[in-house]
């Protein structure tokens, strides 16, 4: 993906640096504002993404391929930003303590598929900023960001199966959220018919 | 899943920066790239683009615009380059009404004129755009392109540059007289034979319409610009009144670059010419260096005699220069209507005789004519011009040491001779008859001669067969 080798073509970076940031720049943008749920902080990460970027490529380093690098360089600045809200990551902590991510069910991609089938995108979407964020972060890669399962592996430094893990407890819990939701707006429905 | 994912990531698409943010984010970035560039050995030719679609414009309507002046310092060598360097080398080859005529004569002539701070090498500049002027107008009546108001510019910048450079003469002469008479005698030099050039130009004009000839007029300049040159010229003869002769060294002096000049010039037309004209052309030259020989010589009896003759050395090394340099000139004027030849001494004795013998052959001629001659009329007058002869002939034979005493002398004696040969042949009466090239016997015939011829050739117009059998060997008239 990166490789600081001498430039033997010399390519023209800027035009090709700014080409990337037409291409990518909405998907980082959407990437980012889902995993932090903040507009202008968004924007802000994708301008510090862009300027990191660049910074490597004044360093003499030839980025073949835009896409990844700019994804993991994304990432990192999100992750560095949850370490700055000290609250968001100890609820994310929490959540990380009471689950197994060993457990068998969890490992295949075909069982996250079978599971995907059974959640109406439309609610998840607006549920996804209610879990926490290392399955957000995957699901966002998976579904929104269109990675494959090998280049989040890369992305992110996990194994691919610790990524199906988490898709797969990421998914069932927006499932947990959406029938939550459902039951909740049921039992409102009923109360109100009770009523009538 | 398929469904899932679709629905999300269509969900997702509405999250998406708007055309401001997108625009201000780009400009950010750009800034930082702008302010962080990269290292030189990275830096390729390609460069930030800086174009904003029109929907961005719209977005941002109290942005601010940038100037491309990167670009524009970039692109401003060529610039220069073009403006200083491919066009006024271009516009050197423009003639009046080119769009980059008014480069050539407004940028590219008062450059060397400003750059020019010699006031006698000023003097030379203007009267080389004097000449510049003229092969303009020239081309043009070439083409047929010399309208009335090119005409007049012409003439209007013809007097422009005499006038600067007289002024110019002006200046010199508070400061150095002697370089100032030399600037004043090339400019006079080349003013008469751009006169001399422009006026045969019109001569020739007028014969080819005189003649009746549907021929296209090769070249057609008109008497505006003659005009102005004549003008000019009378200003110099007024100015050459208080001008004296200049030193002699400094006459040499340049006399010498002169000379240096031909013999470049000669040897370059070596190969060009035919050798005949080279010839013409190199015995020019001869001339030159023995009149300069004779100047020197003659240094040691008087230094006024020597700058005298050395002017005239310089005047005419000045005429030959315009004459091999200008080839319109080359053209219009032959080469002894500027230059005459100047006949060595050897030279001057042959052409004497020559001619003493041709009077001496004719003489014998209308002698022997005389003796039987039926008509008494005819033998009164004859007589009478033949007195006259006589006595034009004992003139001449006390001119003999000055050559162009002797030459004018012969002339009029050969015209009378001519005259009275003419008479005799007329009447048919001549003995030995000599040919004569018709143009000579055309033009030695004077008015009253003729009238007489007619009145004769009425009377006894019957007896011309009788004599005219006998033959005489050919007699060339040399015309030089």
């Amino acid at each position: 993906m990166v490789g600081k080798k001498p430039t033997d073509k010399v390519s023209d970076h800027e035009t090709r640096f700014l080409q990337a940031f037409d291409e990518y720049n909405d998907a980082l943008f959407r990437h980012a504002f889902i995993r932090i749920s903040n507009r202008e902080k968004a924007v802000d990460l994708v301008h510090d993404t862009y300027t990191k970027v660049w910074s490597y490529i004044r360093d003499g380093y030839e980025i073949d391929n835009f896409r990844p690098f700019l994804y993991k360089v994304l990432n990192n600045l999100i992750i560095d930003e949850y370490r700055r809200r000290k609250e968001v990551s100890l609820d994310a902590m929490l959540e990380q303590e009471g689950v197994d991510e060993g457990s068998f069910d969890d490992l295949t991609e075909s069982s996250v598929e079978v599971l995907a089938a059974t959640i109406d995108g439309k609610k998840a979407f607006g549920l996804l900023a209610e879990i926490p964020d290392q399955y957000r972060e995957v699901i966002t890669l998976r579904f929104i960001d269109q990675l494959g399962p090998k280049e989040i592996s890369e992305l992110i430094e996990e194994s691919e199966n610790v990524i199906s893990v988490r898709l797969h407890r990421g998914l069932r819990l927006l499932r947990q959220k959406i029938e939550a939701q459902n039951e909740l707006a049921e039992e409102k429905r009923k109360a109100r018919a009770r009523k009538q | 899943m398929k469904r899932f994912s679709e629905q999300l990531h269509k969900k997702s698409e509405s999250v998406k920066l708007t055309v401001s943010e997108r625009a201000d984010l780009r400009e950010r970035l750009v800034s930082y790239m702008e302010y962080h560039p990269l290292p030189a050995e990275l830096r390729t030719k390609a460069k930030v683009s800086h174009k904003k679609t029109i929907e961005q414009l719209q977005a941002e309507p109290f942005s601010v615009f940038s100037i491309p002046f990167h670009s524009i310092f970039k692109y401003s060598s060529a610039l220069a380059v073009l403006a200083l360097v491919v066009i006024p080398f271009v516009a050197e080859k423009s003639v009046p009404g080119d769009t980059l005529y008014a480069i050539k004569v407004k940028f590219n002539e008062e450059l060397v004129s400003t750059l020019t701070i010699d006031s006698y090498e000023k003097v030379e500049w203007e009267t080389e755009r004097l000449n510049r002027r003229i092969a303009e107008a020239r081309l043009l009546a070439s083409e047929g392109l010399l309208t009335d108001e090119v005409e007049a510019e012409v003439a209007e910048a013809v007097r422009e540059h005499t006038a600067s450079a007289q002024r110019e003469i002006a200046a010199l002469r508070n400061r150095d007289v002697d370089a100032a008479a030399i600037a004043t005698i090339s400019l006079d030099t080349t003013l008469e034979v751009q006169s001399a050039s422009l006026k045969q130009t019109d001569a020739m004009e007028a014969e080819v319409i005189a003649l009746g000839q549907e021929k296209e007029i090769i070249s057609k300049t008109s008497n505006l610009i003659v005009n102005a040159i004549e003008e000019s010229l009378a200003n110099k003869e007024e100015n050459k009144a208080s001008s004296s002769l200049p030193a002699y060294e400094r006459t040499m002096a340049k006399v010498e670059q002169n000379t240096t000049r031909i013999h470049e010039l000669l040897t370059s037309l070596q190969k060009v010419v035919s050798e005949k004209e080279w010839a013409n052309l190199s015995r020019r030259s001869t001339d030159l260096e023995r009149a300069l020989a004779e100047a020197v010589a003659a240094r040691t009896e008087s230094e006024e005699e020597a700058k005298g003759l050395l002017v005239e050395v310089l005047q005419q090394t000045q005429k030959l220069i315009v004459f091999l340099t200008e080839l319109e000139v080359v053209e219009t004027v032959d080469i002894e209507t500027l230059i005459p030849v100047v006949l060595t001494e050897p030279e001057k004795r042959a052409e004497m005789n020559k001619v003493q013998t041709e009077i001496d052959t004719k003489i014998n001629q209308i002698d022997s004519s005389l003796v039987d001659l039926p008509n008494q009329d005819l033998v009164e007058k004859l007589n009478f011009a033949r007195v006259e002869i006589d006595d034009k002939l004992s003139q001449l034979a006390t001119t003999t040491d000055e050559f162009a005493e002797f030459k004018q002398q012969s002339t009029h004696v050969l015209v009378l001779i001519n005259d009275v040969i003419l008479l005799l042949e007329t009447n048919g009466s001549l003995q030995n008859k000599p040919v004569l090239p018709l143009g000579e016997e055309l033009g030695t015939s004077t008015a009253s001669t003729t009238e007489q011829i007619t009145e004769i050739d009425q009377e006894e117009g019957e007896q011309t067969e009788e004599t005219s059998e006998s033959e005489s060997p050919v007699v060339s008239v040399d015309t030089i």
